[in-house]
């Protein structure tokens, strides 16, 4: 099973450019789902979300196990780790992944590698602007 | 050269192209569907379906992809998109999804934070 999202525009310092996205559902303490949209990318090891965003779906922050992540501009963010179930479009992981929530706030939400990759091929095609997620769970 | 008929339907409507390529593309294209779909009914339709939506991406896609709405004013926002459009906004995930389920409380909406990171965090 493949699901095709198309990449958004994004205003960048170099002008108007396109990100790639996933639409990703998570399960809520509420027994629903919630979607957001989440910047596909290789290079984060976990999935990111904001720290209101961790309320949003009806958990408490401070129940996570705390780590602190690196960062590329060589800072460090707290986060909060929460294992939830979650579905990329129609396609549900066979088990919890690992979230993790920033305790201040970040300014882009990441579909990151860990729990998540390795169910799926991912594909950037930049010349036609699409992601394409190639499930291998069976 | 071969006459190719392309047929594209979905459950609104239904078109009849009629156009004329190289016997040797053609070819070459039948052996690619064969390979991966399969020659079964409808699968030469679906293909060609794939191949013009994946030229009209190729060209066209810089100018305007889909119908996505322009957010860029909730630049560093949370948005509520229903039905492609945005029906919510605020600083936060909470706020947003209070706004947009005021009325419904069982709404369902997409979120989204408007970056305005060039890198990510």
């Amino acid at each position: 099973m493949n699901i095709d999202f198309d990449w958004k525009r994004s205003n960048s310092v170099f002008g108007l450019s396109y990100k790639p996205v996933a639409y990703v559902s998570f399960e809520t303490s509420r027994d629903d789902w919630q979607e957001f949209q989440l910047t596909v990318d290789s290079g984060a090891i976990v999935t990111l979300l904001n720290p209101e965003d961790c309320l949003s779906l009806g958990y408490n922050l401070e129940d996570g196990d705390k780590k602190i992540l690196n960062v590329a501009d060589n800072t460090e963010l707290a986060v909060r780790i929460h294992k939830i179930r979650i579905k990329i479009g129609d396609i549900m992981l066979p088990n919890r992944v690992r979230v993790a929530f920033a305790e201040r706030p970040i300014r882009d939400l990441l579909l990151g590698r860990l729990d998540i990759f390795d169910h799926f091929e991912i594909c950037l095609k930049q010349q036609i602007l699409q992601t394409s997620i190639i499930s291998r769970i069976r | 050269m071969h006459n190719f008929i392309c047929t594209h339907h979905d459950i609104y409507s239904m078109t009849r192209m009629n156009v004329v390529i190289d016997d040797r593309l053609e070819e070459r294209f039948r052996k690619a569907i064969a390979d991966t779909k399969g020659l079964r009914k409808g699968n030469i339709s679906e293909a060609l379906e794939e191949a013009i939506d994946l030229w009209i991406r190729s060209r066209v896609s810089l100018v305007s992809l889909s119908d996505e709405p322009n957010i860029e004013q909730y630049r560093g926002k949370y948005v509520a998109i229903e039905n492609n459009k945005v029906v919510a906004s605020g600083t936060n995930s909470i706020e947003t999804l209070a706004e947009a389920r005021k009325e419904n409380p069982n709404r369902k909406v997409l979120l989204k934070l408007v970056s305005d990171s060039d890198i990510g965090l």
